[in-house]
């Protein structure tokens, strides 16, 4: 059974911005997915879509077998991890309770009203701590930590969830590179031993790359490429980084999905 | 359920959290002063149904006597406004002596803060008071300057506050050109707290209306004293037209305030 | 002849309408309510040495010390209705405050029948509610500490929703992420952020509230307000010049602590909630 299965999904804003055209796809447990395309191309949208930050206008995403819609939210939910760009931390909030947050969703309202958690929960955050190498920060306020450090935070607040799947909006584009590759060998650790999905958004070309068991191209809210990262020649490169020329034209089939399956 | 947590690296030991001692301090603390001034809760758990039975006689107003009771809240409003605008005179002049970075030297600048803090510190009902026996006699016209009075504390501190907080590039630039203490004020000063000294005249505005609406009750004029003769004689209907009148307006001008406030920004 | 004519540096020569317009309005409206104020400065001038008598007159004779035991009582009656009358508003505001804010209601309308109810309790100044409650429950400070309450719900509530609505929205998705429920997003992304803000207006309020609990006594609703009132109209000066001076003691004190806990506050926890 696919981790993810992404059926004809589109997405208008508010606004009119019709951010994605009905992608389809299937994500492979134990995976780590690269999620690659220029600004604007609807990345983060698709990424969102995947945990319901954002609801559809059409077609419907299933996770691990389970239809996301209003009733099912905090269910997928709990077992889908999500790392942010900006970390997303309670800055004021010491590192263990904001990786504890993680574990809200097993927990009722009541008993987290006065922030007590179960021993069962705490052995969860110290493990999730020392598997980001940060134990030695539970008592320090979020906001007092490095760029690197908060996302390790966030990276250990999604392992603390127990999850199948994690979604990462670029990860590492407030960080510097050697944080930046920090962040990205511990996702990439985590795909390998844990067997949980990774699937990321990322700028940068060399570490999709490095990194990805599969590269999933996207322009103007179409799929544009897919497939291995041997695919992804420099001319597939440069074709997804071109503007989006007229409606028509994007409504083929792009040359380069046509180069990555044959 | 193993709880194994022995081959990971040790957590630091945990800060004390003070938190609980600190809220059982408060509560207990809270709990003798209650006990030191006889409240009991009771008497609102058991008084129930008789403090609703109180309420209910409000329940018919009698909007007869309305048109003098608009005339009141006019009055009370021009108490607000001729007291805001004492206020504002007062604390204009007084506010940059009060400046850390532009009053002349320490004395002037201990000197006024001190008289803004004493205006600060009588409250207007107490002014009103003692300007009316002292001679100002019944009427609005002491109920505004005890409102202005009172409120130039405020309002002069504000203006003190913002007047610091201004860049001091601004000034040093005008030191540079030898400008003197009244030029910088009117060159750097004031025009770079325009915006901050509307927002908090405006609202001391709302606030001196609020106020001036109780002045009637020490004999300044306005709905108050309208309002402490009903409720004295126990006239519930109209108390409760005087009561309606005086909510609506301040509700409608607590809209305003806050239109013209949001505006600013 | 130009050489002396003044101009304004503008395009045309003119003070900037935003300085004149405000200035003709409030000056148009002093003079239609010139009349209901019966605002006279000569009048005000007049009396000025009639005003320095009284003053003097709390001078005349040495403070009666046999009435400080009385004063010592009352002003701590007085400061603890406002400490009280701070602490419940407290209470009930933060729940309030996350009925009223718009990005944590539970419902569009429950927001606004809240904030309209907290517009009512701020709509009456604490001596209106005193002489209602007063009516209501008998003399005595526990009327008072209600009447400050009920005004200080109507602030704290409505400061502690404003702050809620402009906390980073970072946190409040990232833990809405996390499949936490409605009730904890709310309580461990919204509430830690809105916190110092909180605690700010907490402070600010407890030094309004001291001010306004000195003068409750006028309508019986406990305090120092009763001796006040009675040592004014019982021309007993010697009285009065001491509980001024009490008051403004207290006051003052308060006033300077909750200055340097709140710029402490605002320091301390400012650096990532600045805006
Ligand atoms: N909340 C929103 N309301 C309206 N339009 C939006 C919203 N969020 C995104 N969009 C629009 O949808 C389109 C896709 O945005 P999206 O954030 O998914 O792009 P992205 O690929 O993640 O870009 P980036 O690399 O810059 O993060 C853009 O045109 C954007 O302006
Ligand atoms: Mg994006």
């Amino acid at each position: 059974m696919s981790a993810i299965v992404i059926d004809k999904v589109e997405k208008t804003y508010a606004n009119g911005t019709r951010a994605v055209h009905g992608i389809s796809l299937n994500i492979e447990p134990g995976q780590f997915t690269v999620i690659l395309g220029p600004s604007g191309a609807g990345k983060s949208t698709l990424l969102r879509m995947m945990n319901g930050l954002e609801t559809p206008s059409a077609g419907s995403v299933t996770i691990n077998g389970t239809l996301l819609e209003r009733k099912t939210l905090r269910q997928v939910r709990r077992t889908v991890g999500m790392v942010f760009q900006q970390f997303n931390l309670v800055g004021r909030l010491n590192v263990m309770t904001n990786v504890l947050t993680g574990r809200l969703a097993y927990r009722s309202w009541l008993g987290s009203v006065l922030h007590l958690f179960r021993d069962k929960d705490l052995v969860i955050g110290h493990e999730a701590l020392a598997r980001v190498g940060l134990t030695d920060k539970a008592w320090v306020r979020a906001d007092q930590l490095s760029g690197g450090q908060q996302q390790r935070v966030g990276i250990a607040r999604a392992l603390a969830q127990k999850p199948r799947v994690i979604l990462a909006d670029e990860p590492v584009a407030s960080l510097d590179p050697l944080a930046s590759e920090e962040v990205l060998d511990l996702l990439k650790g985590i795909c390998q031993n844990d067997g949980i999905s990774v699937v990321a958004n990322l700028h940068q070309v060399e570490y999709s790359r490095r990194y990805a068991d599969r590269i999933i191209g996207i322009n103007a809210g179409r799929v544009v490429f897919d497939g291995p990262p041997d695919a992804l020649t420099d001319e597939v490169v440069e074709a997804l980084y071109r503007r989006p020329t007229s409606p028509e034209e994007k409504s083929h089939e792009p040359a380069a999905l046509a180069l990555a399956h044959a | 359920m193993a709880l194994e947590t022995t081959n990971l690296p040790p957590l630091p030991p945990k800060p004390r959290n003070l938190f609980p001692l600190w809220a059982s301090a408060i509560v207990g603390l809270a709990w003798m002063m209650g006990v030191q001034l006889d409240i009991s809760p009771k008497t609102l758990i058991y008084g129930w149904e008789d403090i609703l039975e109180y309420f209910s006689r409000y329940s018919s107003p009698d909007f007869s006597q309305a048109p003098g009771y608009v005339v009141l809240m006019l009055q009370t409003m021009a108490m607000g406004l001729w007291g805001t605008v004492l206020a504002f005179v007062l604390g204009f002049f007084l506010a940059p002596f009060a400046a850390r970075n532009l009053s002349p030297n320490a004395w002037t600048y201990n000197l006024a803060r001190e008289a803004l803090n004493f205006m600060r510190a009588m409250p207007d009902v107490l002014l009103a008071l003692v300007l009316i026996s002292a001679g100002l006699g019944l009427g609005p016209q002491a109920g505004a300057l005890a409102l202005g009075i009172h409120t130039a504390g405020f309002l002069g501190k504000f203006f003190a506050e913002s007047l610091e907080r201004v860049d001091k590039g601004s000034y040093e630039a005008l030191d540079a050109v030898g400008a003197g203490f009244s030029q910088k004020l009117m060159y750097a000063g004031w025009p770079s707290i325009l915006r901050e000294m509307s927002g908090y005249t405006l609202y001391i505005l709302d606030r001196n209306i609020r106020t001036a609406a109780v002045l009637g009750l020490v004999g300044a004029g306005g709905i108050g004293i309208a309002l402490y003769d009903t409720l004295r004689m126990f006239n519930y209907s109209q108390s409760a037209a005087l009561l309606i009148v005086l909510v609506i307006t301040i509700m409608v001008l607590d809209r305003m305030s806050n239109f013209i406030r949001s505006k600013l920004q | 002849m130009s050489l002396l004519r003044l101009r304004w540096p503008t395009p045309n020569g003119l003070p900037p309408r935003l300085i004149w317009m405000p200035l003709l309005i409030v000056a148009v409206l002093l003079a239609i309510s010139e009349h209901l104020v019966e605002f006279s400065p000569l009048f005000v001038l007049s009396k000025i040495d009639e005003i320095g008598a009284f003053i003097a007159r709390m001078f005349e004779n040495p403070p009666p010390l046999d009435y400080l035991p009385q004063l010592a009582e009352k002003m701590l009656e007085t400061i603890e209705m406002a400490i009280l009358a701070t602490l419940i508003a407290a209470v009930i505001s933060l729940p309030m405050g996350f009925l009223a804010a718009h990005n944590a209601t539970p419902h569009p309308l429950v927001g606004q029948v809240v904030r309209d109810l907290l517009s009512f309790f701020r709509a009456l100044p604490e001596l209106v509610w005193a002489l209602v409650f007063v009516s209501a429950i008998g003399l005595g400070p526990f009327p008072g500490i209600l009447a400050i309450a009920v005004v200080s719900i109507g602030f704290m509530a409505k400061f502690f929703a404003e702050a809620i609505e402009v906390v980073n929205k970072g946190p409040i998705e990232g833990i809405h992420a996390t499949g936490a429920g409605w009730f904890q997003v709310r309580y461990f992304a919204m509430f830690p952020q809105a916190l110092p803000d909180f605690v700010g207006t907490l402070l600010y309020v407890l030094d309004h509230n001291l001010r306004a609990a000195t003068v409750l006594g006028i309508v019986g609703a406990g305090g120092i307000g009763f001796d006040l009132i009675n040592s004014i109209r019982y021309f007993e000066f010697d009285r009065l010049i001491i509980i001024v001076l009490a008051i403004y003691l207290a006051v003052t004190v308060v006033d300077r602590l909750s200055d340097t806990l709140r710029t402490r506050i605002i320091q301390g926890g400012g650096c990532k909630h600045g805006s």
